[in-house]
């Protein structure tokens, strides 16, 4: 046995791990060579060292610790418990799924929602007071908190100059509230408004409130131009005539109709019920403007048109 | 304690736990509270922080013995989980520093020597724990993990095996590279002895 196989053999022959002929070989080995004998004089005390070293006392508290500890739960321990405690996961559980439900729904109610532009529900009331001082030139340097305009109502000092007061308001037959329906009575007529419809002509046609029928105006909202897209003139005929075509667009309920003054009448037609009006009023006695109208019913790429009836 | 008392105790203790008794428990910690602190301290070589560390072990063993399966390997199973906590920590600590921090002083004051030798004696004698000490320190992970196992808590070679997840035949030619290197680095000390 060469000495460098030998010495790789200490360990197991140390630990009494070696097989008998290799045991037999060691110890031939080790009786014969000084070298190898020596190292593995040297094996042998360093593995008793090795095995003799002092071991380091346990503290004391060492067994109150792990107690202690065992008692104490990480946070992660606590969430566990939680998730399998029946009760408790649950409602966990419910609670999740009610919140994502929750969160869905207002998600697409919010997208559902339709847009205002006229602004009569969102608009605050403190920007309608806003224009409506503007429009009345009030003095900026006179401006006071709303909440003074109580106290002001029956005191001498009008806070608000040119803005009618809201005793005013009261017996003109407009509501108390809501506040953007009150009007002050000697404007109201001013102001009232026929009809909000106004054209704009095809390139706005994408636009949604255009394409509604006559929606109401806010009263504070200048009277609209009236740019019908057909006027229909009814030449002079005998009264009945005349009545008796009136009076059939007057009652077709494919329509909107209202007066427009005492010889126009304004209609609000849907695109696809042109062509009964155009059957309505095709009659020699009557004059298109445009005139092409008369034939064809793509005058406007809108959904509802405006006609203007004009007995002449 | 012989050896085959020491598996016969484990395994009693074990198995009233197991059956609800919860001083056995105690028992058991009693039993390997001073190997699994040793091993700590190998590791991290702060006694605190040793501590610490073998308490965590050992919760780990109460919360996790319910589910052990093979009742009779507890021992290797014990050490499996204090070498897997004891390499976490001291990867943790690593990273922290915390081990630039720690000086020889520190390290070596949790060692009491006995004092019935001479002064001179005692102090040969600490100089080579420390000189054995910072070998195996530099030793590589798979090696130095051998020699602790075997040598210092005394495990059979099966058992290292089991615990580390590598062949016996690893074990055996780790060991016996470990032992040479050390006795290497005493040989100087042998020779003015």
């Amino acid at each position: 046995m060469k000495c460098q196989d030998c010495q790789e053999l200490f360990s197991l022959y140390l630990d009494g791990e070696i097989d008998p002929s290799s045991r037999s070989g060691v110890d031939a080995h080790l009786s014969t060579c000084r070298q190898c004998g020596m190292e593995w004089r040297a094996f042998k005390t360093t593995v008793a060292f090795l095995r003799d070293m002092p071991k380091a006392q346990v503290p004391p508290d060492f067994l109150a610790g792990i107690r202690q500890k065992i008692e104490t739960q990480t946070p992660w321990q606590k969430f566990k418990t939680f998730l399998f405690r029946r009760g408790e996961r649950q409602l966990a559980f419910a609670t999740a799924f009610a919140m994502l439900v929750i969160g869905f729904a207002t998600a697409s109610l919010l997208q559902m929602m339709p847009y205002s532009p006229t602004g009569q529900d969102d608009q605050p009331a403190a920007t309608v007071q806003t224009e409506q001082m503007a429009r009345n030139d009030r003095a900026p340097e006179h401006a006071a908190l709303p909440a003074d305009a109580g106290d002001a109502k029956g005191g001498p000092q009008d806070f608000y100059p040119g803005i009618p007061r809201l005793a005013e308001y009261a017996g003109n037959g407009a509501p108390a509230f809501p506040q953007l329906a009150m009007t002050a009575g000697a404007r109201n007529e001013q102001h009232v408004p026929v009809v909000d419809f106004v054209s704009t002509g095809p390139t706005h046609s994408s636009s949604s409130y255009l394409d509604e029928p006559f929606t109401s105006l806010s009263p504070h909202q200048q009277p609209p131009v009236i740019k019908p897209d057909l006027q229909i003139t009814i030449h002079p005929a005998p009264r009945a005539e005349q009545m008796a075509i009136v009076q059939q667009i007057v009652q077709s309920p494919l329509w909107r109709a209202e007066l427009h003054d005492h010889n126009t009448l304004l209609l609000s037609v849907p695109a696809n019920s042109f062509d009964q009006l155009l059957r309505i009023c095709c009659a020699e006695k009557t004059s298109f403007s445009p005139e092409y109208a008369r034939n064809s019913r793509y005058i406007s790429m809108k959904r509802y048109l405006t006609v203007a009836v004009r007995l002449d | 304690m012989a050896k085959d008392e020491l598996k016969t105790d484990t395994d009693n203790l074990v198995q009233d736990f197991l059956d609800g008794d919860a001083q056995a428990f105690n028992r058991l910690v009693l039993l390997y509270q001073t190997k699994i602190y040793n091993l700590a301290l190998n590791y991290v070589k702060s006694p605190e922080e040793a501590k610490d560390l073998a308490q965590d072990i050992f919760v780990t063993v109460y919360r996790s013995l319910p589910k052990l399966r093979e009742k009779e390997k507890f021992t290797s199973w014990l050490y499996q989980i204090a070498i897997n906590h004891c390499r976490n920590r001291y990867k943790k600590l690593s990273r922290r520093g915390y081990f630039s921090n720690v000086s020889l002083d520190d390290e070596e004051s949790y060692l009491q020597l006995p004092g019935d030798e001479g002064p001179e004696k005692l102090l040969q004698r600490q100089n080579t724990i420390n000189l054995v000490r910072s070998t195996i320190d530099s030793m590589a992970d798979a090696e130095r993990e051998i020699i602790l196992l075997r040598d210092v808590q005394e495990l059979a070679y099966e058992e290292i095996s089991t615990i580390l997840d590598i062949p016996l035949g690893t074990v055996k030619s780790k060991l016996n590279r470990a032992r040479n290197a050390l006795k290497d680095r005493l040989k100087k000390i042998y020779q003015d002895l």
